[in-house]
């Protein structure tokens, strides 16, 4: 069975709360884990001295997540992407990637229209 | 069945009929309520004596005096205000305008006077005039202890000495004035009105209570006989140790032991006197900066901010350890949300009381469940440290 590092939502009714924990993939969602490697809050907290953007509080163990991965354990996709704020993993999704990708993509599809408006030589 | 009266037993013109207006109080026979009854009307001398007593000094404590307690002991026989005899020529205890609330305004102005109610005149019960009634915290008193604590981040210690009120109190003040918060303001209103109060002054504040008194440790509650040399010198620490190994010398088991060092500095040359003061006002500063260093330190190390582009939040990534939460996963040090045990913040009849961390914490997570339950492992005493320290650095920036 596949060990999974997954979210388990805890906490209450539009208050929600997170152990990120290694567990069974198959097992309930907040059944006893095999780790709880630490918290995720997605509730912006007012910084103290109300200066700034608020943030979200993240309570991680790194080097125990670093292990799980090592031995075969599977992040989520929140999970993958809290990770990959702090370099332990490569982000699945890069926002610079994708915009690379976007004008790479844009530049071929205007090649290929200037080709087709254009006459091919064969043709004249 | 219409009911069996004899014509001839119902008097026709006995004063035993209800008339429909009456004043309060009137003396009037027994059996008036009772038109039907058969024997005839009779008051006993006790009945008189009390509608005598309700329509003649008694009538004083219809209408109680605005801002003072409706005691028996405050009038004399002759239902005159004891101390409406003798008039104080201090002025009022209002006299401070921001001290005094809407109430004692009221007293001023209709009742300026009058002397304030003296320990005697707070003596509810006549015949045992050993028992006073006890002041409570008055609205403004408690308000400015919940505003030092929370808002200028003062140490309870602190707001403890010097508004003179013990430690468990300010911090039961402080828990319940939270709570308050949320609530109307009716309890102040419809109780307070009738009890002693202590005010709150700008200068010398009264004592509410006693603060420095022993706490009784159990190993001194039996008599010991301690042969000892007469040779040695015996002191207050040795008598601690002979009761037991673990007992301190009064001086320092007392609540505020500060206000001893205060009162031996007091008797010292001025010289001194200023230097102590000087010295301790750069250890505290030193001990600030120390902190704050050391936090820094820490949070060099264990603390990442993450700023994501375009996010409405940051990411604040704190290193915590699996190990804290022990083998069963179950230790207060541990972080995240425990397994296997019980939660009842919502079960009946539990009372969100905020009775740990400090009190910016408490309002900062004010609408979360977080503090009730979860640990928060290492983060909980540095946000209170950061709470702090945000404080106090806002008062020396005022300063």
């Amino acid at each position: 069975m596949v060990v999974r590092i997954r979210l388990a939502r805890f906490g209450r009714k539009h208050a929600p709360f997170y152990n990120i924990v290694v567990a069974q993939a198959r097992s309930a969602r907040n059944s006893r884990p095999m780790e709880v490697l630490g918290t995720f809050n997605p509730l912006p907290q007012e910084r103290v001295d109300g200066e700034g953007k608020p943030y979200k509080d993240v309570k991680l163990d790194s080097s125990r997540a670093k292990y799980w991965l090592g031995v075969g354990a599977q992040p989520s996709d929140p999970v993958w992407r809290l990770f990959s704020m702090v370099g332990i993993i490569e982000p699945k999704y890069s926002l610079d990637e994708a915009r690379k990708n976007a004008i790479k993509a844009d530049a071929a599809l205007r090649d290929s229209e200037l080709s087709s408006q254009e006459p091919t030589p064969s043709q004249s | 069945m219409p009911p069996r009266i004899r014509v001839s037993s119902v008097h026709p013109a006995t004063p035993c009929t209800t008339p429909q207006a009456r004043p309060p109080f009137q003396h009037r026979p027994s059996p008036s309520a009772r038109p039907f009854s058969q024997t005839s009307c009779q008051s006993t001398r006790l009945r008189k004596d009390l509608h005598e007593w309700l329509n003649g000094p008694g009538a004083a404590f219809r209408d109680p005096l605005p801002g003072s307690t409706n005691y028996l002991g405050a009038y004399g026989k002759d239902g005159r205000l004891l101390r409406a005899k003798a008039p104080n020529k201090k002025p009022k205890e209002s006299s401070d305008p921001e001290a005094s609330d809407g109430l004692e305004n009221a007293e001023e102005k209709g009742e300026a006077e009058l002397a304030p109610p003296s320990l005697e005149d707070l003596s509810p019960f006549p015949l045992n005039r050993q028992f006073r009634s006890q002041s409570v915290l008055s609205e403004a008193l408690r308000e400015e202890i919940w505003r030092q604590v929370v808002h200028e981040g003062k140490s309870i210690r602190a707001v403890s000495s010097k508004m003179g009120v013990t430690l468990e109190r300010v911090g039961a003040v402080v828990r319940l004035k939270t709570i308050e918060k949320q609530w109307a303001e009716s309890y102040s209103k419809a109780v307070l009105a009738m009890l002693p109060q202590t005010p709150l002054k700008l200068q010398d504040q009264p004592l509410h209570e006693s603060i420095n008194d022993l706490p009784v440790h159990p190993a001194t509650r039996k008599q010991l006989f301690y042969p000892t040399s007469e040779s040695r010198r015996f002191t207050r620490e040795d008598a601690g140790r002979a009761f037991d190994p673990d007992l301190l010398p009064a001086d320092d088991l007392i609540p505020h032991p500060e206000m001893i060092q205060n009162v031996k500095e007091r008797n010292l040359p001025k010289e001194q006197q200023i230097a102590l003061k000087k010295m301790r006002a750069e250890a505290e500063i030193r001990a600030k900066e120390d902190k704050e260093a050391q936090r820094g330190k820490w949070e060099k190390e264990n603390v990442k901010v993450v700023q994501v582009e375009g996010a409405k939040a940051d990411f604040r990534f704190t290193a915590i350890k699996v190990e804290d939460a022990g083998k069963n996963g179950r230790d207060a040090k541990g972080t995240g949300w425990r397994y296997g045990v019980p939660f009842d913040d919502r079960k009946r009849g539990q009372l969100k009381v905020p009775n740990g961390g400090t009190a910016q914490e408490s309002g900062q997570h004010a609408r979360m469940p977080v503090q009730y339950g979860i640990r928060m492992g290492q983060s909980s005493h540095w946000n209170a440290l950061e709470g702090v320290t945000a404080a106090s650095s806002g008062a020396r920036a005022s300063a």
